[in-house]
Order: C-alpha cells, then sequence, then structure tokens
C-alpha cells in the first residue's frame, strides 16, 4: 500500500485565545473581545471533554493503538490555563501504548509561566513551539498580536531557565510596512535563542481577516521573506520546506506527515481529518459550531465527510509533496492513480529545469531557489493534469 | 560600367552614411556609460535608502549621495586597490557589505550593469534571489585601537589616547540621536541577547565597530562582530532628498 490507512498522527484544536490577531483566519473564540459574553470555565471545560470524546470515537472506528506525533495547536492552547493542559495531556497520552515520538504543543508568548514550564517537563511533551512572530514593536502591532515584546523576550528567557523541550519559533516575514532589515534582524535575535526548528512565513492576507481591511499585497516586500530565507540558510539551518527550517535533523515529524499527506485524525472544533477508506481519499471537517459540538456523539460532533476526488487529491499530493526539500516520487505516485506522471508533466519539468529550479534526482522536487516560486509552479502543474483522472 | 566608376571615386556611397551614424551613436552611448560607470564605479553614487537603520536621521526613500575616495577601494574583485583620501572615522556613516550570499561573479556585474543603465535602471537581471545585492547603511562607532564594550545599546569606548570609557557621544564630534527600545523601568535587560551588557571587545587594526542609529535592529557588530575594512565601500555625504532635510553629512 503506498498510504498508511492507519493514522499515526494526531491533531488537536484547543479554539480560544487572548485575542483575535489581525491575520488569523483560523477558527478561535477570543477572550477579549468586546462583542462577547466572558467565557465561562464550564464551556471550555464541555468543549474540551467533546474533544476527547471524539479522538476516543477516532481510535475505536480506525484501530488506533499507538500514535507516532501528536499536535496541540489553536487558537492558543497555552491560554486554557496549565492545569487544564495538563489534565488533557495526560488523557490523551494515556490513551495510546507508547508514547508518541514528537509530542508538540503551541504556546504563545504572554502566556508561559513557570508553572506551566515545570507541568510540561513533567509531561512526554517533546517540543514547544513558541508563536513569536516578530520582536520588533512595529510589526506587533500591525500584527495585532497580544504579546508585547517584553513578553516575547520575557517568554524566550523562561524557556531557557526552566524547559527541557526543543524549541521552535515560528516568525512572520514580509509585514506590511517592514524593511528587509528588520525582516533580517527579527531572524538575527530569534537565532540568538539557538531554536532547534524555525518557521519562517510569508504573510498571507487572507480574506475577512482585520489586515486584509487596511492592507494588499502591494505593501509586502518580498525580498524580506526571501533574505531571510537566506540568513537562515547560512546559519547552518536546514530549509526542509517552504517555510520550515531546522537544525539539521530536526525536522518536525507532524508536518512532515501532513506534507506526504499520511492520514492524521483532527479532533475539536472546526479541526480536519484526512483518512483513506475503501480505497478513497476522505476528509472529514469538524463543525465551527460550539453548540453543535457539544452535543457530543449524537451529533458525531457536527462533522462532515468529504470524499476527495483523485483530481484533487492528486493535485494535493503534488502540492504538499514539492513544498519540501525531499519532493514526490512521480512514479509511485502515478501508479497509485494509474498514469503516467513522468510523461504527464514532462513539459513543465523542462521548463522549469531550464530555469534552474529543479534538483536533479528521482524524486521530483524543486530546489531552494524553485521553492520561492512553488505556487507559479503549481499553476503551471494543474494545467497539466487532466480534469477526469 | 561608367556609373559604376563614378561612384567608386565619389564620397557618397548610400548606406554608408546610415552605418556611420550608427556607429556613432553606439560610440556616444558606450562612452557615456563608460564614464557613468567609471563615476558610480569609483567617485560617487546615488542611494535609495531602502533600510530604517538609520533612524531617527534617515528615514527609508531618502536619497543620499555616497563618496566612495574617502576611503581606500578594492576594485575587480578585490584584484586592485585604489587608495583613499583618508581611512572610516569615528562617527563616519559608511555603507558596507555584510555577506551571506555571494559575490557576484566578475561578469555579471558589468553585463547587470549594462542592462540597467540601456534601460534606465527598469530592468536588471533576475540575479538578487542569488547574489549578495544589498547596500548596509551604518555608523562608525569604534576604530582600531579602542576598546569598547556595549551597556544598554550604547558603546561606551576607551579609546588609545584614554584610559577611561566614555560613551560613544561623547568623543563624537558631530551629535547624533539614537533610537533605543524604551523598556519599562523593572524590566530585567537580561532577556534581550543583544540589549545585555557585552564584554569589551579590543578592536584590531583594520577593523571596525559598526552600529546604526536605530538600536532596535540588530543587523551589525552586535550581531555578526567586527568588520573588515574592505568591507567598508563608501561615505554617505550628502542627502539631496527630501529636499527640506537636504545634509552635509
Amino acid at each position: 500500500m503506498f498510504f498508511d490507512t492507519i493514522p499515526k498522527a494526531l491533531y488537536i484544536h484547543i479554539p480560544f485565545c487572548k485575542k483575535k490577531c489581525s491575520y488569523c483566519d483560523f477558527y478561535s473564540i477570543p477572550f477579549l473581545s468586546s462583542f462577547s459574553l466572558p467565557i465561562e470555565d464550564s464551556f471550555i471545560d464541555g468543549i474540551l471533554k467533546e474533544t476527547v470524546n471524539q479522538i476516543i470515537y477516532f481510535n475505536k472506528l480506525l484501530n488506533i493503538s499507538t500514535i507516532n506525533s501528536i499536535y496541540i495547536g489553536g487558537g492558543t492552547p497555552s491560554a486554557i490555563g496549565w492545569e487544564k493542559l495538563e489534565k488533557l495531556i495526560k488523557t490523551v497520552v494515556s490513551m495510546y501504548d507508547g508514547l508518541p515520538e514528537e509530542f508538540t504543543i503551541e504556546v504563545n508568548p504572554e502566556t508561559v509561566n513557570r508553572d506551566l514550564l515545570k507541568m510540561l517537563n513533567d509531561l512526554p511533551v517533546t517540543r514547544i513551539s513558541l508563536g513569536v512572530q516578530s520582536f520588533n514593536k512595529k510589526m506587533l502591532n500591525t500584527l495585532g498580536r497580544n504579546a508585547t515584546i517584553e513578553a516575547v523576550y520575557n517568554a524566550l528567557e523562561l524557556l531557557k531557565k526552566y524547559s527541557d523541550k526543543k524549541l521552535s519559533i515560528d516568525l512572520i516575514s514580509s509585514i506590511p510596512g517592514q524593511t528587509v532589515d528588520e525582516a533580517l534582524s527579527d531572524v538575527t535575535t530569534a537565532l540568538s535563542f539557538k531554536p532547534s526548528h524555525i518557521s519562517l512565513y510569508f504573510l498571507t492576507i487572507e480574506e475577512g481577516t482585520k489586515l486584509y481591511q487596511k492592507y494588499s499585497e502591494k505593501d509586502q516586500d518580498e525580498m524580506c521573506w526571501i533574505e531571510s530565507c537566506e540568513l537562515l540558510g547560512a546559519s547552518g539551518y536546514d530549509h526542509y520546506e517552504v517555510s520550515n527550517f531546522c537544525v539539521p535533523g530536526d525536522e518536525c515529524l507532524h508536518n512532515n506527515n501532513y506534507w506526504k499527506i499520511e492520514p492524521y485524525i483532527g479532533c475539536g472544533l472546526s479541526a480536519v481529518s484526512t483518512y483513506y477508506s475503501n480505497n478513497s481519499f476522505c476528509r472529514i471537517s469538524v463543525t465551527d459550531d460550539p453548540d453543535v459540538f457539544l452535543k457530543g456523539e449524537k451529533s458525531l460532533w457536527g462533522m462532515e465527510k468529504e470524499i476527495v476526488n483523485n483530481h484533487d487529491f492528486l493535485i494535493e499530493l503534488l502540492m504538499m509533496g514539492l513544498r519540501t526539500k525531499n519532493g514526490i516520487s512521480l512514479e509511485k505516485t502515478g501508479s497509485f492513480f494509474n498514469i503516467d506522471l513522468k510523461k504527464l508533466l514532462e513539459p513543465v519539468i523542462l521548463k522549469w529545469d531550464k530555469k534552474g529550479f529543479i534538483t536533479p534526482n528521482d524524486q521530483l522536487s524543486l530546489n531552494k531557489k524553485g521553492r520561492y516560486f512553488h505556487t507559479s509552479f503549481m499553476i503551471d502543474v494543474m494545467e497539466s493534469i487532466p480534469k477526469n483522472l | 560600367m561608367i556609373f559604376g566608376k563614378k561612384y567608386q571615386y565619389s564620397l557618397y556611397k548610400p548606406g554608408r552614411r546610415k552605418k556611420s551614424f550608427i556607429l556613432k551613436i553606439v560610440k556616444f552611448f558606450l562612452i557615456v556609460f563608460i564614464l557613468y560607470e567609471i563615476i558610480t564605479g569609483i567617485f560617487i553614487f546615488t542611494l535609495n535608502v531602502k533600510s530604517n537603520s538609520m533612524e531617527p536621521l534617515m528615514q527609508k526613500n531618502n536619497r543620499l549621495l555616497v563618496f566612495k575616495p574617502s576611503y581606500q577601494q578594492r576594485i575587480f574583485n578585490n584584484r586592485f586597490t585604489i587608495p583613499g583620501i583618508g581611512q572610516p572615522q569615528r562617527g563616519d556613516i559608511v555603507i558596507f557589505h555584510q555577506n551571506f550570499k555571494k559575490d557576484y561573479p566578475w561578469y555579471l556585474k558589468p553585463l547587470n550593469s549594462i542592462i540597467k543603465f540601456f534601460t534606465f535602471q527598469k530592468k536588471e537581471l533576475k540575479t538578487k534571489y542569488d547574489y549578495n545585492d544589498r547596500v548596509n547603511l551604518s555608523r562608525i562607532v569604534g576604530i582600531p585601537g579602542d576598546t569598547i564594550k556595549i551597556k544598554n545599546n550604547v558603546a561606551h569606548i576607551k579609546s588609545m589616547e584614554s584610559d577611561i570609557f566614555v560613551t560613544e557621544f561623547e568623543l563624537n564630534k558631530d551629535k547624533y540621536n539614537i533610537n533605543i527600545s524604551s523598556f519599562p523601568d523593572n524590566w530585567d535587560s537580561k532577556n534581550n541577547p543583544f540589549y545585555l551588557d557585552s564584554d569589551e571587545i579590543k578592536i584590531a587594526e583594520g577593523y571596525y565597530f559598526i552600529m546604526g542609529d536605530n538600536r532596535e535592529l540588530y543587523l551589525d557588530s552586535r550581531s555578526s562582530g567586527l568588520i573588515p575594512e574592505q568591507s567598508v565601500k563608501g561615505k554617505a555625504v550628502f542627502r539631496y532628498w527630501p529636499l527640506k532635510r537636504i545634509n552635509v553629512f
């Protein structure tokens, strides 16, 4: 079998955060919102309980007894307080035989404190992903981040002192108004804390976010992101995926799973799972309506199943696979869909090879420079894949 | 045949005039180009400031004149040296190269110059992804012979002629302001790696300690150490844009 049928990765979505950031289009319920009433503790408990119930349901349905990687993201997982988080982590880990090889939790700087880090030290969490985004006051303001620059440094200092977990720092580049020097300065500062992993995202101004009302792509300087990538490369970090860098060998297993489109289950409000059953690729999306979700198994957590057709599935495989340094095997992928993918993509590959963007090996992969143009490459690829696969 | 002979001895030949006219134009542009290259390559060139590393003195999109003969120059990939009027002095605003990318190969830079010149700077080779294309603007804070330490992002310097440390501002003839993040009073500055009071550094011959006036950016000697003299590529001498901020440095 080309793909595993039993998911080995678990994503848990914690849909709460202190305040919604201007660029964020993920589903979350902010604690600080002038329009809503304060969130009650029992509501958070209810959501967490149903999230756990959903994990149990999936484990039974898909016969999952061991798990390779767990990722708790959000929202801001650490915003619900360390006691609730501890209970959640302990419950989830106890469901499986053995410990996961990788267990990541997303943490925001303003929520980092000694208690949280000490609690995490006693649990089988292996990575902490800190959402810094920028070390520059002006940029944090533009992004509408809740954390102040002091909170960011404070969190990093506490992590250095009290945490024994691997550290990943999230940064955003090409923020409207950012100069190349400011972007490089952010990277330099992040590097001084010696993280094992850095995610450096090119800011996408999504429709419906606060940023979208104020700025457009014209306000962004792509060189901020490109020069930052170059600096990270020159500092010895492996640019193993479009937006991800690591000390060689410290790739994020969980994300690798996504890029290979290996099955995973996603639990919690608005989470998404993908897996294979009856030779087709299924995507399950959980509702973002808390009332439906809280009804639990009776409403099946408001899950909707979509069978992804072969064409879309192949595009997704190529799109995600080509984000990585290793790329994708055309032979294996082609034989899964009973097509000669090599022949189909030959003109596109030739064209991009002439530009010097393809890594010459058995797999199809874009080289470092080529990955800067991942989106344009994908447009060419999409045009050469027939609609009726 | 007669007519043929007539043409042979005539000064007028159709076609020749056209050709020589084109040749003249080509020659003219070639000379202008060479002059332009010599002037901008060795003497003076304009710089559109793209960074905010020198705030509050300089803002983004300020235009400067950079004078190259102020300092020694290395040309043709460091093959030849042209002596300069002097050496970088304390307080000079300089442009420098800080490379984490490859330098342009010898043949690409002139090629790029030709394309840029003949398209009025509108087109250039798409080489910026591969090669170092950035010009950094910063201030010379420490010169050879200085002992320097950083306290709260201000340089404290013991110069060769002195036994005590004084701040960078006391040693400079020209006054300048710097931007420092205003952290709260109870803030423990140890959390910021570059804010941390540094050890003393003795600056060796041929090296300089540079810092931008905007100390909130760390792309200078605080993060990457001293820079060698050959990386200093010229001195910013004059700001001609915006007009109301015209200034000689």
